[in-house]
């Protein structure tokens, strides 16, 4: 086989698993990534993984801290809102799996936590199924330590003290609960580079975990965190600057960074994902010159080469209606229908290639893709398969 | 048509009895139930979505002094100015100033304007001492562009003017309050669905004019409960809707000559001004772009609308014009980020033929006495700027009618909260919240932030950030569901701007319906779909302006909704 020289653009979800397979099996890789995507923002819940997950991907997530349940787990939010899931973050609460279930909340003088509402919620939303009850914990945090944003509190307990004294808190108030109780709810806390769950599980002997919050959550900078370490291991190339232009130069292709550098490689895997700082830009209609088509994302980033080409549904992007371009009507969404904005992406065939002529030195996973269907599960998933189909080519 | 039926006998003995109805939430109607209450008079009040859900809470949140009623009548100007300064001393706290520039072109036609301008706008600094205003100033080229370097350089100068900037929502709300603080039942989510005579002889009615001629029936959308009033006199303060209702009694539609007409807002996430700005549309209309609150807003239009009076929706193509209209003067607009939108219907009065603008903004009560009903009159037309002054003849007309002779009061006693104006930086130092917090609750509140701040003594949560675009304290949500009629997490948005801010209700709705729920004694389920339809209304008015920046939004805030709540049906894998 020959050597590749593989360059993936994009360290999320989708990146992170292409460039670990492409390393692993030999090519050499560089990743390109800037701020913070998705997966970096992400709550630590997983969808888009039903079944049994292959043994790359099995390998893969237990690398991430992330289990898969042989069963959907069932997680519990903020929100006090039950939702099943196909794998998750370690450190978050599986509530079925601990049955037969009372799952306490702590109740804590904290603004950002309302142990009442998320105890009636898992009441309101299990029908029956489990039960909630809340414990009153109020040394839990340090007083100056209650109106930090829960990721300080989470960092703050990677720290060996600190973490005992939270531990030494808990285990006292549990003592009186150790029959009766099997898991204990706690907020998205449990460390970020040291994930601290399955320590504290052990320590107490009922199940613990976090709830799944909302954005820039704990998982998320678990991820990053675990992410480096593996690149690190891997020996993974990495450019920490926004691509700002790609094109062909004969036969390899090029990537232009905001820093300055040329990065180039025989092969291009491109998992720049869906929005945060995603990378696309619509074609203007050669008929509309006078007022731009939509733009979104990163309009900095040009596609030099028509390699890439972007629209939805399987169509370039359709300049309708209006005289002005696409209507922002038909690219926004409300919660009740889908929308043109969730199907935005990178056209691709089937097969992962893209739109037009199947090109084998270009791949596209993760949310990157056009009408991917943006989860955790599928751009891993996809990051893998996009790998293996690079290596096949 | 047919006549309405009179009431049945059951139907009275069921009634509760009042002295006048009033049918309509938003100024006018809370206007009017506020004047009658002080004035002794039994008031129920009736609204069928909000308060403030109409024109009223969807306008550009101006009070102005007429300064365009100077061409022709200086007394409307004088009228409108002092009853500007009578809004101002009884809310004090929810005021603004809101200077504004008005730029005029470069050119031949842009001096001579500019001589005009600067004449007529001379001539209103007569009245600006009656609403606390400065006189205007006028600018060169090179002042404008000092004091607001944004501005386009292609001006020949301008003036300055000053006006005063409100919440229509607010406004609504704490004349409602105080309403039922003197006695009036307010019943917000009940829709009156017929107004019936009862059958009294005129000779009857006038020697007591107390006695009750109407039936009301109004029906509670959440409960499915009826309320029926048996009343002397009822006010139809429907704004746009107005026809419709009136058509509930016996009342031709087209003898109510309202012309609804659509006008949307486009705001944009932060103030990126500190001066109204005057523009034209390409048609020649006017716009402008004004820094409204803690945002800029751009507004607005007005085209005739017969569409659906419950789901008032703006266009992409409405926003653009605006857009396009504020960028001649303004032309960094294109790149600030527009948030969302909202749209409303003015109840103009009609006159046939004049182009949609000149339509007459000026109030109308119609006694449909005239039609065969006595003791039923409409409210048309008015501007949130002359609320008081309509509903204070509108109360003089009913409390005449019924014989009573106490006089208005709603110009010399506050409103809630504006007895005093609390220094916002002392209390976020004496209850440890956010200043900025502090500050826009006194504005909300008056000197009532303090009571709802005394609440965090009580329970630290209440200290809780929930909205951190507006922002909005966890206390204050409190407030709204038990002192001010909100019953949704949508009333609670009215109310205290919740979720209307850069992240368009992500980070805040859902616990908003969480807090519902527990205050209301709902369901965790009932709480969490209420905060989904706020998210959703949200959605939906921010559809006409997603570009660039706001796009990127949308697709986090459609992450972050999966991921809380799951995937949708058919999609995630
Ligand atoms: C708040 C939130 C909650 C979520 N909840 C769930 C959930 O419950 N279940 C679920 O399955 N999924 C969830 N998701 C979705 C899931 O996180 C994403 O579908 C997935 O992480 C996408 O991964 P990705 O690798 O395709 O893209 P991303 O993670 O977005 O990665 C894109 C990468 O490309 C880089 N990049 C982009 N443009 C450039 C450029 N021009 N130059 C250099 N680098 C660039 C970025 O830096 C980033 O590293 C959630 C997402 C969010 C934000
Ligand atoms: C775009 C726009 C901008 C404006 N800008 C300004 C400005 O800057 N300054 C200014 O002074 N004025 C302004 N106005 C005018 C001002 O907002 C309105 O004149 C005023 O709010 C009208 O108040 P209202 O109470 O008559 O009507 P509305 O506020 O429309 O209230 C009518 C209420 O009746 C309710 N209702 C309808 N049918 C029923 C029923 N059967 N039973 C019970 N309730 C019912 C509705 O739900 C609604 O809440 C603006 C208006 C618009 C549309």
């Amino acid at each position: 086989m020959s050597r590749r020289d593989v360059i993936v653009l994009g360290a999320g979800a989708a990146g992170t698993a292409a460039a670990w397979h492409l390393a692993r099996s030999g090519c050499h890789v560089r990743v390109v990534h800037a701020a913070a995507g998705a997966t970096a923002l992400w709550n630590g819940v997983v969808d888009g993984l039903p079944g049994t997950p292959s043994p790359a991907e099995s390998e893969l997530l237990s690398l991430l801290g992330i289990c898969a349940p042989t069963s959907p787990a069932k997680l519990l939010n903020i929100f006090g809102i039950l939702r099943e899931a196909d794998a998750h973050d370690d450190a978050l609460l599986d509530v079925a799996s601990a049955r037969p279930a009372l799952v306490l909340v702590p109740t804590l003088p904290r603004a950002a936590w309302d142990g009442e509402a998320i105890a009636a919620g898992l009441r309101a939303h299990a029908g029956g199924r489990f039960d909630a009850q809340t414990i009153a914990i109020p040394d839990l945090l340090l007083p100056g330590e209650l109106a930090w944003p829960d990721g300080a509190i989470a960092c703050a307990l990677d720290d060996d003290a600190r973490r005992a004294a939270f531990e030494w808190s808990l285990t006292e108030k549990l003592a009186t609960w150790k029959n009766t109780a099997t898991a204990l709810l706690l907020p998205p806390w449990l460390g970020v580079s040291k994930p601290y769950a399955k320590p504290l599980e052990k320590a107490l002997g009922v199940g613990v975990g976090e709830v799944a919050s909302g954005l820039a959550a704990a998982a998320g900078l678990r991820f990053v965190h675990r992410r480096d370490a593996l690149f690190a291991h891997l020996g993974v190339e990495v450019h920490r600057s926004r691509c700002e232009a790609i094109d062909r130069d004969g036969e390899s292709v090029r990537l232009t960074l905001k820093s300055g550098e040329l990065v180039t490689g025989t092969h291009l895997l491109v998992a720049f994902g869906g929005f945060v700082s995603g990378a696309l830009q619509v074609p203007r209609h050669p008929a509309i010159s006078l007022v731009p088509a939509f733009q979104r994302s990163v309009p900095s980033l040009t596609l030099r080469a028509d390699f890439l080409r972007v629209g939805a549904r399987g169509k370039e992007l359709a300049i309708n209606g209006s005289t002005y371009g696409t209507t922002p009507e038909d690219l926004a969404h409300t919660l009740a229908g889908p929308a043109l904005l969730d199907a935005l992406g990178v056209l691709a065939a089937d097969d992962g290639s893209p739109y037009g002529s199947p090109l084998p030195f270009v791949r596209i996973a993760g949310d990157a893709l056009a009408d991917a269907p943006r989860t955790f599960g599928h751009a891993l998933r996809g990051g893998i398969r996009a790998a293996q189909k690079l290596l096949n080519a | 048509m047919p006549a309405p039926q009179p009431a049945t006998a059951h139907e009275l003995a069921h009634a509760s009895v009042a002295d006048v109805v009033v049918i309509g939430g938003g100024v006018n109607g809370t206007g009017v139930a506020r004047d009658l209450s002080l004035r002794g008079l039994r008031v129920v009040l009736f609204e069928k979505n909000d308060l403030a859900f109409g024109a009223s809470g969807n306008s550009s949140g101006m009070i102005h002094g007429g300064a365009r009623y100077l061409a022709y009548d200086a007394s409307v100007t004088a009228k409108s100015c002092k009853d500007s300064g009578f809004i101002q001393a009884v809310a004090p706290h929810l005021l603004f100033r809101i200077p504004f520039l008005m730029p005029l072109p470069r050119g031949a036609k842009g001096r001579i304007l500019l001589e005009l301008v600067d004449g007529y706008f001379k001539a209103y600094d007569d009245y600006q001492p009656l609403k606390r205003g400065e006189s205007h100033t006028r600018l060169s080229a090179a002042e404008m562009q000092a004091v607001e370097p944004g501005l386009a350089t292609d001006s020949c100068g301008g003036v300055t003017f000053d006006e005063w900037g409100t919440d229509g929502a607010r406004l609504c709300t704490l004349n409602a309050v105080d309403a039922a603080r003197n006695g009036a039942a307010v019943h917000v989510h009940t829709e009156v669905e017929r107004i019936e005579p009862i059958g009294q002889s005129d000779a009857a009615a006038s020697q007591s004019p107390a006695i009750p001629r109407w039936l009301v029936t109004a029906r509670d959308a959440t409960s499915g409960a009826v309320h029926r009033v048996a009343c002397a006199f009822v006010v139809n303060a429907t704004g746009a809707w107005g026809p419709l209702t009136a058509a509930l009694g016996d009342v031709a539609r087209a003898s109510l000559n309202v012309r609804p007409g659509k006008g949307i807002h486009v705001y944009y996430e932060r103030r990126i001004t500190n001066f109204a700005i005057v523009a034209k549309a390409i048609d020649g209309r006017q716009a402008f772009l004004e820094p409204w609150e803690n945002m800029t807003v751009i507004g607005t239009t007005d085209d005739d609308y017969y569409g659906n009076l419950d789901r008032v929706l703006p266009t992409s193509e409405e926003a653009r014009y605006l857009i396009q209209a504020v960028a001649q003067v303004f032309p960094s607009i294109r790149r600030a980020r527009a948030i969302g939108t909202w749209a409303g219907v003015r109840p103009t009065i009609h006159r046939w033929g004049r182009v949609e603008d000149k339509l007459s903004r000026e109030h109308e009560i119609v006694d449909h006495a005239v039609a065969g009903m006595r003791g039923v009159i409409s409210l048309i037309g008015g501007k949130l700027a002359s609320y008081r002054l309509f509903a204070e003849e509108a109360s003089d007309f009913v409390a005449h009618a019924l014989g009573v002779n106490r006089p208005c009061q709603t110009h010399v006693l506050p409103l809630p909260g504006g007895i005093s104006v609390p220094n916002p930086r002392q209390l976020a130092e004496e209850f440890s919240v956010d200043s900025i917090a502090a500050q826009r609750l006194v504005f909300r509140h008056g000197e009532r932030a303090r009571p709802i701040l005394q609440s965090l003594r009580d329970d630290p949560r209440n200290a809780e950030v929930v909205c951190p675009c507006e922002p909005v304290l966890g206390a204050e949500i409190r407030h709204v569901l038990r002192e001010e009629f909100a019953f949704t997490a949508r009333d609670v948005s009215r109310r205290t701007r919740l979720g209307l801010g850069a992240c368009g209700g992500m980070r805040c709705a859902l616990r908003c319906g969480q807090i519902v729920a527990s205050e209301r004694g709902l369901s965790p389920v009932e709480g969490m779909r209420q905060g989904l339809e706020l998210l959703e209304t949200q959605a939906l008015m921010r559809r006409p302006i997603l570009d660039g920046e706001q796009a990127q939004q949308e697709a986090l805030h459609r992450a972050y909704l999966r991921g809380l709540l799951g995937p949708s049906p058919g999609e995630g894998s």
